[in-house]
């Protein structure tokens, strides 16, 4: 019988949440200990180590304060990769953002099919980066690629380029990779989040004699701005971080026309053992993307939409 | 009439974004079975004979089999202990209270801002130091925890609102903590833990840049790693319908799990991003 006047009651007590703390521990204390040890931690040594030279050939390392950081100022090849990234953070992501808007805004008014059409758009996400720079390493290839051999083929083989080898469409030619295998993503979330404003509002928007493209100018946009900027968020994210696709597509190697700054720290420091410059390039990432982040979030920051 | 007239530009649209996703992909899928001399004299046909010798040839020249060995081996383990970690860790979060519960749950999110790159030369001493570099103990531990701050994230909401009731009832009828957790609360939010596991796995299986960093011995490599090694060695033999069939080989599992699972790929791959 359950009595809490019943001077056991107490032990019981006591004794439950001795259990119940052990299990709490319990529970916790692996992912504790490996974020720790493997995400926290090494996040602030990479502060540090980046007010040092080291080769990470040997335990030694010279403090030289905030030399690395101005080195990254001066350093050439660390201008032409923050330029290259900027075009990846901005091209990709202006484009994906419209051409997933508008697909998505597509779906929601067609009457059928819109599920099926989702799903097909959605493939490419689930490749790997390796898996669509070694296809489309193949698709722009100069001689027998799929688009040159296709120009060639409809009479325009005047416009065929080695699109991977020419300075000129090279970041274009990554972009467009981006394009292609990150717009599904997109599409699902943008979707989702129009087929949430109230069918009445379009029906109202109609009836005043709106263009479709009218309708999603004034009316889905402003109503979708919570997922869009949420959107620019990931991209922006991902396109910081790129670095697969573009060490890959050419061969398993980046000159300084692909360059970008992931890849190019990991040159620094994998490449040129410049550990405590390659640290300093990572802080330097690393703060980019929180002030991006919250550019992000604070842009555009009126009341949420509610309906 | 009128109406199916005024969705065609809409269909149109629709259709033109599909042909652009897959015409690539059915091009490389159809020159993989082709000859080499084949894919560069017609490569707009049809292979004249499908040659699944090419198949043969990745899979057995490149130690290409032991690299899918490989990866199933680190994926399934990664994604089975990082999704239960995680899910440990974010029922206990969500379901307890407890001095200082916020504190760790932010300090799991905080690893959300935290992008790899800024942990990679650290990672990569520690690794030396203790010893394990090259070894994919190293590469399965990295994988765990860069699931936990998305996986406890996610799934912390996933548990929140789970019903209090069957807890209470289960709790009364002196079942454990443990026990609740088990028999109870997981099988509630297999969903959520679903999704979890299939955006692990999918990531964990793509991933290129730890072995890159991390596994330097040919014979531990795992997929992407081992797919680019052949890309480098086979495009200097000139041999492209090799990198094309395995390039095939390894989507093969992917395209699979796609079209059994579908939607729930989808959601998964989403993990979250999307209510409901």
């Amino acid at each position: 019988m359950w009595n809490p006047c019943h001077p056991g009651y107490r032990k019981i007590k006591v004794k439950r949440s001795t259990i119940r703390t052990i299990f709490i521990v319990v529970f916790l204390l692996p992912a504790i200990l490996i974020q720790t040890l493997l995400l926290i931690y090494p996040s602030l040594r990479a502060f540090y180590i980046s007010f040092f030279e080291w080769s990470g050939l040997s335990q030694e390392m010279t403090y030289v304060g905030l030399q690395n950081f101005t080195r990254m100022a001066q350093d050439p090849s660390m201008r032409v990769s923050v330029a290259n990234n900027i075009y990846i953070l901005i091209v990709p992501t202006l484009a994906t953002l419209f051409i997933s808007l508008v697909l998505a805004q597509t779906l929601n008014w067609v009457p059928f099919g819109g599920e099926f059409f989702k799903l097909l758009f959605f493939f490419p996400n689930l490749l790997s980066a390796v898996v669509w720079a070694i296809m489309w390493n193949f698709v722009y290839n100069p001689s027998f690629g799929a688009i040159n051999t296709f120009l060639r083929l409809v009479g325009l083989g005047s416009l065929a380029k080695p699109w991977l080898g020419d300075p000129n469409f090279e970041l274009a030619a990554i972009a467009l990779v981006m394009i292609w295998g990150g717009v599904g993503w997109y599409v699902v979330l943008l979707s989702a989040s129009i087929a949430d404003i109230p069918k009445d509002l379009f029906e109202a928007a109609i009836m005043d004699g709106a263009s479709r493209w009218q309708q999603f100018i004034h009316l889905t946009i402003p109503l979708v701005r919570g997922m869009i900027r949420i959107s620019v968020i990931f991209l922006v994210i991902n396109a910081l971080q790129i670095f697969s696709l573009v060490f890959v597509i050419k061969g398993g190697f980046t000159d300084k026309y692909t360059e970008v700054i992931s890849t190019y720290m990991f040159k620094q420091a994998f490449q040129f053992s410049n550990l405590g410059y390659g640290s300093a390039i990572a802080v330097f990432v690393f703060l980019l993307l929180l002030v991006l982040t919250a550019v992000a979030l604070s842009f555009g920051r009126r009341e949420p939409v509610q309906f | 009439m009128k109406k199916l007239i005024g969705l065609s530009p809409l269909y149109l649209l629709l259709v033109l974004w599909v042909l652009f996703i897959s015409v690539p992909l059915l091009w490389i899928f159809l020159s993989a079975f082709k000859t080499n001399a084949e894919i560069i004299s017609s490569p707009w046909n049809l292979p004249t004979e499908w040659q699944w010798e090419n198949f043969k040839r990745a899979w057995y020249d490149t130690h290409f089999y032991r690299y899918f060995i490989n990866s199933v081996i680190y994926t399934a383990i990664s994604a089975t202990l990082g999704t239960l970690i995680s899910a440990m860790a974010a029922y206990v979060l969500s379901r307890y209270k407890f001095k200082g519960n916020r504190l760790v749950y932010m300090y799991f999110v905080l690893g959300l801002f935290v992008p790899f790159y800024l942990t990679m030369i650290p990672t990569w001493q520690l690794f030396r130091q203790i010893g394990i570099l090259g070894n994919p103990i190293g590469l399965i531990l990295l994988y765990i925890v860069w699931s936990l701050p998305w996986s406890v994230f996610i799934l912390y909401g996933y548990f929140e609102y789970l019903p209090q009731e069957l807890m209470d009832a289960a709790s009364i009828d002196g079942a454990s903590d443990f026990q609740i957790f088990h028999k109870i609360m997981m099988p509630l939010a297999r969903g959520g833990l679903t999704a979890m596991f299939v955006f692990n796995t999918l990531w964990i299986w793509n991933d290129f840049l730890m072995p890159l960093l991390f596994l330097s011995d040919e014979d531990r490599r795992p997929l992407p790693l081992g797919l680019v090694t052949l890309f480098k060695a086979k495009k200097a033999l000139a041999d492209w319908s090799a990198i094309l069939a395995a390039t095939v080989i390894m989507l093969i599992p992917v395209v699979v799990v796609f079209v059994i699972l579908q939607k729930q790929v989808v959601k998964g791959a989403m993990a979250g991003a999307l209510k409901g």
